[in-house]
């Protein structure tokens, strides 16, 4: 009995719980125009997220950094990523955008992380055939 | 968790974009949206309270919502604009289950404290003449009825909730201290002030069940309309401690809508923590449905509905309130037997 206890030891578990580890978050995110054939490049993106922190945050706001790390032009589609201090001001400035250059528009958020690697799959996508 | 709800979609009589709206609410995650019905009661003249159309009417068949592997459920609301008295005395007695209050430009929404009971003896003096615009008796009398012949028509309340608008501060007020109906009080910026409201009247509002409203597609179309949205449901965060409050937009167009999470982080904005946040747009919106629900029916057990299949499908009863009734009949009757 004991000899099959030391063989047959059970494996020692550990859980580890990691509260604001990651100083990024990642957002994808998609812009939807009501005309639906404009396009924008990268530069008038990130401009076009710049003037709608300033407007709702000012000066202080426009400041904050922000990266476009890849970016779909055909799709309107942009992964970007802030630090996690600044998420709540990038992600509410992209909310209330409401227009571009006289049309509107409206960002969708599509998945927010803080670890870049789950934005590689989406189950809302997710076709079974 | 319950799902997301968004309560207050603009009505209106193009199709197509009703249509787009809807799917689009479907598509961003939301399980059950409202149209809203306004209404504008004028003292002179005679109006009719616009009824409902039909959902299938509308559109059909329902989009599913993304998600998830039902259909969108939709419902109809009323709001009714109340800028004098004799309004709200007539529409004290109407079978609310929302109220909806306005700034306006023409009157600050800052008030003062009223007495309660010059407030009821001014009110019980208004019912007792008949200074109301016979619409709204019509509505009175029809919303006396308890049970099954509620609101509009005969037979089902094709309403599902209905929503009083409110014009002045002294109304609100009067409305969340003296109305025992209501359900839902919602802050929709108009005017250029900011709305100071009292704690007292909050308090006796939320012990009526009162819901707090936010609309937040304002603040996306016009950018003075953000500065004052924002101040306004600051405040009012901050007067209701985040409780019994609801995020929802006054979307007119599919690109005023916003996702669920969206909305949730717009209320962290605002001043709510993470928790009452997604509670305003989830089950928050739920309860006020519910009670919507219950208020049509019998201490909230036993309701009645027509008995043809096309609007059972809209009435979404809780399906133990249809069960205990008869159970219960049955169980007599096998005791007695």
């Amino acid at each position: 009995m004991r000899g099959a206890d030391n063989k047959d030891k059970p494996a020692l578990y550990q859980r580890v719980v990691l509260k604001n580890a990651s100083p990024y978050h990642y957002m994808k995110v998609c812009l939807v125009l009501e005309d639906e054939s404009t396009r924008l490049s990268a530069v008038e993106l990130k401009q076009f997220i710049i003037t709608g922190l300033k407007s709702l945050y000012g000066e202080v706001g426009a400041a904050l950094t922000f990266d476009l790390l890849k970016y779909d032009e055909d799709t309107l589609t942009a992964f970007l990523r802030v630090s996690s201090r600044g998420l709540v001001k990038l992600w509410s400035s992209l909310t209330l955008l409401g227009s571009y250059q006289n049309q509107a528009c409206a960002f969708r958020v599509l998945q927010v992380s803080p670890f870049l690697l789950a934005l590689t799959g989406n189950s809302r996508e997710l076709q079974l055939d | 968790m319950s799902v997301f709800m968004d309560l207050n979609l603009s009505y209106t009589t193009d199709k197509s974009r009703l249509q787009s709206l809807i799917e689009t609410a479907a598509h961003l995650g939301f399980s059950t949206v409202a149209l809203n019905y306004v209404f504008e009661p004028m003292a002179k003249k005679k109006q009719e309270i616009p009824s409902p159309t039909p959902i299938n009417d509308l559109i059909d068949p329902l989009p599913v919502v993304q998600g998830r592997s039902r259909p969108i459920r939709v419902l109809n609301r009323l709001t009714v604009v109340m800028s004098d008295s004799s309004h709200f005395a007539a529409c004290m007695t109407y079978d609310v289950d929302i109220i909806c209050i306005s700034v306006t430009e023409k009157l600050p929404f800052f008030f003062k404290r009223a007495p309660v009971s010059g407030v009821r003896s001014a009110l019980t003096t208004i019912v007792n003449t008949d200074d109301r615009s016979p619409s709204l008796s019509s509505i009175c009398q029809s919303g006396r009825h308890s049970g099954s012949s509620v609101s509009f028509k005969a037979g089902v309340s094709l309403c599902d909730q209905q929503v009083k608008l409110l014009h002045t501060s002294r109304m609100y007020y009067c409305v969340c201290v003296c109305v025992c109906v209501c359900v839902r009080v919602c802050v929709r910026v108009r005017a250029c002030v900011c709305a100071f409201v009292h704690t007292c009247v909050c308090v006796q509002a939320v012990d009526r069940g009162l819901v707090f409203e936010v609309s937040y597609s304002a603040a996306i179309r016009d950018s003075t309309m953000r500065r004052y949205t924002i101040a306004n449901a600051v405040s009012l965060v901050d007067t209701c401690k985040g409780k019994n409050m609801i995020l929802s937009s006054a979307a007119e167009k599919p690109l005023e809508l916003r996702g669920p999470y969206d909305i949730t982080n717009l209320g962290l904005l605002f001043g709510l923590s993470d928790g009452d946040a997604k509670e305003a747009v989830s089950s928050t919106c739920r309860s006020v449905v519910l009670h919507a629900e219950t208020r049509k029916t019998a201490s909230g057990i036993i309701y009645t509905m027509r008995s043809c299949s096309e609007s059972s499908c809209q009435q979404e009863a809780p399906p133990a309130a249809d069960c205990e009734a008869p159970a219960a009949k049955r169980a007599r009757g096998h005791l007695t037997e």
